[in-house]
């Protein structure tokens, strides 16, 4: 399915100019975030599960692990603000028709709850309430984990839109290889099964959910494998696969394996939330992303200069 | 009749651009009523006698400049050219991808059905950027927030046309009744059509088009794409329940997922206790 | 205008009114400032160092003088060419050697002044001030009488009798405000006329030769009629008829067309029903109709002149051209203009082909003025013509305004037109290696300027006398001045003036391109020298059969 093999269509376009306008997000910010958030609410799926069946260890990290991470995507999230100061008109209305307001109040319930879970957790006060706000959490978690994909669908950019259908998947696929592999990274070899577990289940739920979704073999799929989202998603597989391999292998019975594999696995699943933001920039830029998709839909050959 | 929530008709734009001239007074009374600021370098483009070259932040009404070589029989074929001239502006859709997906509300439907920004409430989040398949809408590099035509939302409130219509010396710019003039646009393309001008068709005039009809549709001479617009947009809103459904499985299959990692032998020391 | 001191004794000062010695247009006043007789220059929103053709010339005419006095509204070039124009920048002139004082005033603008705006079709309209002017910036009225006020009383108790037109001036207008503006219906007034009771005139048929009636112009005389400013009129189109009459006023006597005889047939019936401007009322024997009659009033349409009649009444029923002698419209004009009598074909001052009608290449009667940094071209088949073998024509944007002083400071205008360009064929851009929004320099024997290319089918070459003719087009309102600036072209373009209104030929120029940037400093002048020296210009080319001087 190499996307080398279509001949450059010809279209009209205005001078060459991009129709649409390029996302105003920046990569650090937002690509960081749907790495963190993924992490996160993945993290307080496996902090559940390990407080229920006695992984103290592993609970702890990934309690943590998701309270950094939350903590982090807040910051990331209000700094890529045009008017960071104005952040809380997040929470003015409440709209199921922008994912983005969705995903405000689901990060505004999930937050605190992870945080408290976190705090609890560590200083051993209001052990119940915390362990019903990780559970709160896990529940919601899975929400944040999932939400992203539709935030970015949710766009008239070409790479997102086009890929509404395999997003979900390929985001939770790499929240869990993340979770999962801060997991390995972060708790001891005796506790780590699940987080084993969860790392390779989402490794290869996220390799394949993005094959199919790069591999449509359409024009807008060749952002996903030329200059730097090809570079990001082409590095992206390499780590995700050896970390998976990694710990379905190695991370059973070495420390240092597990480590290795996890942190492949925490790279890797931060170049494919990285590699897709920009294969989404670069599909605003050329014109020929959005009429030549448009045209071919409506079974139309697309205009060309008159001779 | 087409109206709005209040039971008002409702109003938008017809740009008639088989008689622009590109003067570019639209683009001057745009920016002198809404106080806009000059925006871009002091330099060429290239691009014909558009300097401007696309809406944006600080570019309400933008006028398109296209040299094409042109067979005698084209219309406003002169030496083998024709010179088409076009004055783009925001479409005020009638399902607006912006409006949808802000997720502060300050992108509202006013009572006069057309899209509009309350800047006091604007926090530069950008969704709207991303989502509007014009590529309309902008983000101010100084300001923060995202700018765009609101149809002189303080002209129209008190019964005066946008500043854009008044000030079009040809009236390529018309407002009025969004019926009267898909009416009138009709009519102006029969006339058209009949003059041996084929090219000319209306976009964004039908409400069965990918964004439920603009409320600022054009007459153009040439396929939309030729002047920068996308050929058949939809509106992203109209493929988000899909979106849902598709994330709610993901998040349900991730819950069940890192759930079913848990099942087995419990860790020896904590079985043993 | 001097009230009191006109008495039938000194011919009502009569003398006081300046003769006309020969043309004063603004070209010969610049040779006139370059022959050292011109010692000062008002230049009262006009910017001749990039409007007028041949703006070196103007730069070198305005270092020649005592004083300069410019009023505009920014800096424009004609006030700043002593300190950074072109001449400065290549060495040729030096600031401290230029010995002319040059003051420059703020002016006001059009919404910031009231006053009257007479268009090229005779409507005099009036505007009203909306805003007073900020900081020092005044209208040219309040300058003219404040001015005049200090002349006068550095003048007063003068017994010199050259002195006398100036102090017998009636010079006492009404101002207002803080800034005691003039108020500019008393001068309108005194334009209009008045009698000796002081009432304003409704006419020009009210002037008498006794001395009795003043009046500042006789073509306006009317437009204060009953004491009201008929220009400040604003009935809407839409509430009138074809006339539109209570609009503003029309010189003079408010006729809005003239020669409207016309519009009727030879027994005065209107020609269009649609279109009627006057016609013959049988009944009340005499013209009325939508317009003001531009005929005797009384003469009816079938009256035929004896054999011996004499001036007006030498005019028939049927001649409306009523300014000329015989009332007839001319196509053959046998006295008035300096050429003719009927229109024919010369080539252009400069131009690539040999006048194909007449062995004489251009108009005889043309004015030319041979000085060295005014040379011509070789045209034609003349030896040297080659070197520059394109037309340059050029013409104005949308977005700017003649010589740009008030447009290319304005951010919204400058940024919808940023720079100078030029406009080219695909197939002169191919013979000269021009590419598009690339730099090109283009070059004629006066001088050498930059702008962008611009390529574009719009500008066809053409087949002339069976070869090739590549053209370059160019917008010419740029110079070095304000936010986007530009050479101007006008430093290409030569003096040559048509014989009877003295108007220059800048239209039509001949001129060769070259890609890339032109030079700077003293390379400037050294590359448009070269390019004289190849053509082998000399004074005497392109001047054969003018009325040089």
């Amino acid at each position: 399915m190499s996307p080398r093999r279509r001949r450059e269509p010809e279209f009209m376009s205005y001078y060459g100019r991009p129709i649409l306008k390029e996302p105003t997000w920046a990569a650090t910010d937002i690509a960081g975030y749907l790495f963190t958030g993924g992490l996160a609410g993945a993290s307080s799926i496996l902090a559940a599960g390990a407080q229920h069946t006695g992984r103290p260890a592993l609970a702890r990290s990934a309690k943590l692990g998701a309270f950094g991470a939350i903590a982090v995507s807040a910051v990331a999230l209000v700094h890529d603000l045009g008017r960071p100061s104005r952040f809380y008109n997040m929470l003015r209305v409440a709209k199921p028709t922008s994912p983005m307001s969705v995903g405000s109040w689901l990060l505004a319930a999930y937050g605190p709850l992870a945080g408290a879970s976190a705090v609890s957790d560590v200083t051993g006060v209001f052990p119940a309430a915390g362990r019903l706000a990780g559970d709160a959490a896990a529940v919601l978690g899975s929400g944040v984990a999932s939400y992203t994909s539709v935030l970015i669908a949710d766009t008239a950019v070409p790479a997102w839109h086009e890929s509404r259908r395999e997003l979900p998947f390929v985001f939770v696929g790499s929240a869990a290889a993340s979770a999962g592999g801060f997991g390995l990274l972060s708790a001891p070899l005796d506790e780590s099964a699940p987080a084993r577990r969860t790392a390779v289940g989402g490794a290869l739920v996220e390799l394949a959910a993005t094959r199919v979704m790069e591999g449509k073999g359409d024009l807008v799929s060749e952002t996903f494998h030329t200059g730097t989202a090809g570079q990001l998603l082409r590095a992206a597989r390499v780590l995700t696969a050896v970390g998976g391999a990694g710990a379905a292998i190695l991370a059973r019975r070495s420390r240092v394996a597990a480590a290795a594999s996890g942190a492949a696995l925490l790279a890797g699943s931060a170049l494919t939330r990285f590699g897709i933001f920009a294969a989404g920039q670069a599909s605003t830029r050329d014109p020929k992303y959005v009429v030549v998709p448009q045209r071919e839909r409506d079974g139309v050959r697309p205009a060309t200069v008159p001779a | 009749m087409t109206t709005t929530q209040l039971g008002m008709p409702r109003v938008g734009f017809f740009t008639d651009t088989s008689v622009c001239i590109g003067c570019k007074a639209c683009e001057v009374a745009c920016k002198e009523w809404n106080a806009i600021p000059a925006d871009g370098p002091l330099e060429l483009t290239g691009e014909s006698f558009d300097n401007t070259s696309a809406l944006g932040a600080n570019t309400w009404r933008h006028v398109a400049f296209i040299e094409q070589p042109a067979a005698p029989s084209a219309g406003g074929e002169h030496d083998g050219v024709r010179w088409l001239m076009s004055s783009d502006v925001c479409k005020h859709c009638t399902e607006a991808a912006c409006l949808d997906v802000c997720p502060t509300g300050a992108l509202f439907r006013t009572e006069f059905d057309t899209v509009v920004v309350q800047q006091d409430v604007c926090n530069g989040c950008g969704y709207c950027v991303s989502a509007c398949p014009y590529g309309v809408i902008g983000q101010r590099e100084d300001d923060g927030r995202v700018f765009k035509c609101t149809m002189c939302y303080d002209r129209i409130g008190v019964g005066q046309e946008p500043a854009c219509a008044k000030a079009c010396p040809t009236k390529s710019i018309q407002f009025g009744e969004l019926d009267d003039l898909r009416e009138r646009a009709r009519n102006r393309v029969a006339e058209l059509q009949a003059s041996g001008l084929h090219d000319a068709r209306l976009y964004g005039d039908s409400p069965d088009d990918g964004v439920g009809g603009n409320g600022a549709f054009f007459l153009l001479m040439d396929e939309p794409e030729a002047y920068g617009l996308p050929p058949h947009p939809v509106v992203t809103t109209r493929h988000l329940p899909q979106m849902w459904r598709h994330a709610a499985i993901a998040a349900a299959t991730l819950l069940g997922g890192v759930v079913a990692s848990f099942v087995g032998r419990q860790p020896a020391r904590l079985r043993d206790r | 205008m001097v009230g009191g001191a006109a008495t039938p004794d000194n011919d009502f000062c009569f003398d006081y009114l300046p003769r006309i010695t020969g043309s004063h247009s603004t070209y010969e006043t610049v040779q006139a400032q370059l022959d050292g007789v011109c010692k000062g220059y008002f230049l009262l929103g006009e910017n001749p160092a990039v409007g007028s053709a041949n703006t070196g010339m103007q730069r070198r005419g305005m270092a020649e003088l005592d004083w300069l006095v410019v009023r505009d509204f920014s800096l424009i070039e004609s006030a700043t060419w002593w300190k950074d124009g072109p001449e400065i920048q290549t060495g040729e002139m030096r600031t401290e050697d230029i010995g002319t004082e040059v003051f420059f005033f703020p002016a006001a603008s059009h919404t910031e002044k009231s006053g009257s705006f007479t268009n090229t079709n005779r409507l005099v309209q009036w505007h009203h001030a909306a805003v007073e002017p900020d900081g020092d910036r005044r209208s040219d009225l309040w300058f003219m009488l404040h001015l005049g006020n200090i002349i006068r009383r550095k003048l007063a108790g003068s017994t010199d009798e050259a002195d006398r037109p100036v102090l017998d001036l009636t010079w006492d207008y009404l101002t207002e405000g803080d800034t005691a503006e003039p108020v500019a219906e008393t001068v309108l007034a005194e334009i209009n006329g008045w009698n000796a009771d002081g009432e304003l005139l409704s006419a020009y048929t009210d002037l008498k030769a006794d001395g009795s009636t003043a009046c500042g112009c006789w073509i306006y005389c009317g437009c204060y009629a009953d004491g009201v400013n008929q220009t400040a009129r604003r009935k809407a189109h839409m509430l009138q008829s074809i006339s539109s009459q209570e609009w503003g006023w029309a010189w003079p006597a408010n006729r809005r067309e003239l020669y409207n005889r016309a519009s009727a047939d030879p027994e005065g019936k209107p020609w269009s029903e649609r279109k009627k401007l006057v016609w013959w009322d049988e009944e009340e024997q005499k013209w009325t109709g939508d317009d003001v009659p531009d005929f005797e009033p009384t003469k009816p349409p079938s009256y035929r002149p004896d054999d011996d009649a004499r001036g007006v009444d030498a005019l028939s029923g049927i001649d409306p051209f009523i300014m000329q002698a015989d009332g007839k419209g001319w196509l053959y004009v046998p006295a008035g203009l300096v050429d003719g009598p009927l229109p024919t074909h010369y080539e252009p001052q400069d131009s690539p082909f040999d006048n194909a009608l007449y062995r004489v290449q251009r108009n005889p009667a043309r004015q030319t003025f041979s000085r060295p940094h005014n040379r011509y071209h070789p045209s034609g088949s003349e030896d040297g013509a080659d070197v520059f073998p394109y037309v340059l024509t050029t013409y104005r944007l949308t977005e700017h305004f003649t010589a740009g002083g008030m447009t290319r400071w304005l951010p919204y205008l400058a940024e919808l037109q940023p720079e100078l360009f030029c406009e080219v064929s695909p197939q002169l851009a191919a013979e000269r290696s021009l590419r598009h929004n690339d730099w090109a320099t283009i070059v004629t024997a006066r001088g050498a300027i930059e702008a962008r290319v611009m390529v574009t089918s719009r500008m066809p070459s053409l087949t002339v006398h069976g070869r090739t003719l590549h053209q370059i087009g160019m917008p010419y309102h740029w110079g070095p001045n304000g936010l986007t600036t530009g050479d101007a072209m006008n430093e290409l373009s030569a003096v040559s003036l048509d014989p009877n209104v003295h108007i220059q030929e800048d239209k039509a120029l001949t001129a060769d391109i070259r890609p890339g940037r032109r030079p700077r400093g003293a390379d400037l002048p050294a590359f448009v020298a070269e390019y004289r020296r190849r053509a082998r210009i000399d004074e005497h080319t392109g001047t054969e059969g003018a009325m040089a001087t």
